[in-house]
């Protein structure tokens, strides 16, 4: 069974320039894995560089470093997030490896990220999702800041993701595939950057 | 008093009251951040005026976000500190705007400031 929030739209892998990175269950512990999401982020982020420097042309060449280094940034906080939540919520007993896909077009950017979730975290995930797409997300972020900073802190508030869409601009949907055997939940993040 | 790892260092000057955050902030959860949160509310504690400079930060995560809101909201609300507080970051680094627009909107009582 296949349940989608937001806008989601398959993306079809073989059309334009695309990058996936992939992640099998292992045995090291998460912090050292951790620290490799640094240094994944940091490698789209450089190969997202390289084809966004030629997009630009009769820009001064100083402010040309300030935008190339803006728009890297961004694209190194999404790919950050996306993989610490991943790393977060994976459920790592099962042989499953789990993704990290972006995909290159004109106008934009996609991160797609899939991995799979225990059946007791598709629920609050899907309310979680739901009250993210009703509420206005400026509200929401300032208010999820004060009532973890007041002590309702916890890693799962939601405000990496609402930090990519209110400071970033981001648009992010999901689809949940319900798999029988064994049984667990597939969870993709889309997460839509506009390059302008 | 100071925090230093491979990717990161925290350093209190107590003398020029500066906390200065410099390099990568990718710690795992408020847990991970829980040192650094004691540090800056333990500057805070001791000093009038205190600047809190994100100038040589490189990034910070949505953890960091999260032990930056703990921080101000702290000291300007839970314990209601006497101190002049001030971060500091760079106009060309265009999160550190965002991060210092946010926590201002958050606690209006904060100054901020954009090189």
């Amino acid at each position: 069974m296949i349940k989608t929030f937001g806008e989601f739209i398959e993306i079809q892998p073989k059309q334009g320039e695309y990058l996936t990175i992939g992640f099998s269950p292992s045995c090291r512990s998460l912090k050292e894995r951790w620290q490799n999401n640094g240094l994944s982020a940091d490698f789209i982020a450089e190969y997202f560089r390289v084809f966004f420097i030629g997009k630009l042309a009769n820009i001064d060449p100083d402010e040309e470093e300030i935008i190339i280094s803006n728009v890297k940034d961004s694209v190194k906080y999404v790919a950050n997030e996306l993989l610490e939540n991943a790393m977060k919520f994976q459920n790592e007993s099962l042989p499953f490896t789990a993704k990290i896909g972006l995909s290159l077009y004109d106008d934009k950017l996609v991160f797609c990220v899939t991995n799979c979730i225990d059946e007791q975290q598709v629920e609050p995930f899907q309310e979680f999702i739901k009250n993210l797409l009703n509420e206005d997300p400026q509200e929401l972020y300032f208010k999820t800041m004060r009532s973890n900073a007041l002590g309702d802190d916890n890693n799962r508030s939601g405000l990496g993701l609402l930090s990519m869409i209110c400071d970033y601009s981001a648009k992010l949907s999901w689809k949940f595939e319900a798999i029988q055997t064994p049984p667990v939940t597939v969870v993709t993040i889309m997460v839509l950057l506009e390059i302008h | 008093m100071e925090i230093k790892a491979d990717k990161y260092s925290i350093v209190y000057d107590p003398d020029n009251a500066i906390v200065r955050c410099s390099g990568a902030l990718l710690l795992n959860g408020s847990k991970e951040y829980e040192p650094i949160l004691q540090l800056l509310n333990s500057a805070a504690r001791q000093q009038s005026d205190l600047l809190v400079d994100f100038c040589d930060l490189k990034f910070l995560n949505s953890s960091g976000i999260n032990m930056m809101t703990r921080f101000i909201i702290n000291v300007l609300d839970v314990e209601a500190l006497e101190v002049n507080l001030k971060i500091k970051g760079q106009k060309k680094i265009a999160w550190q705007g965002k991060l210092l627009k946010n926590l201002q909107r958050l606690a209006p009582g904060l100054n901020t400031q954009l090189d």
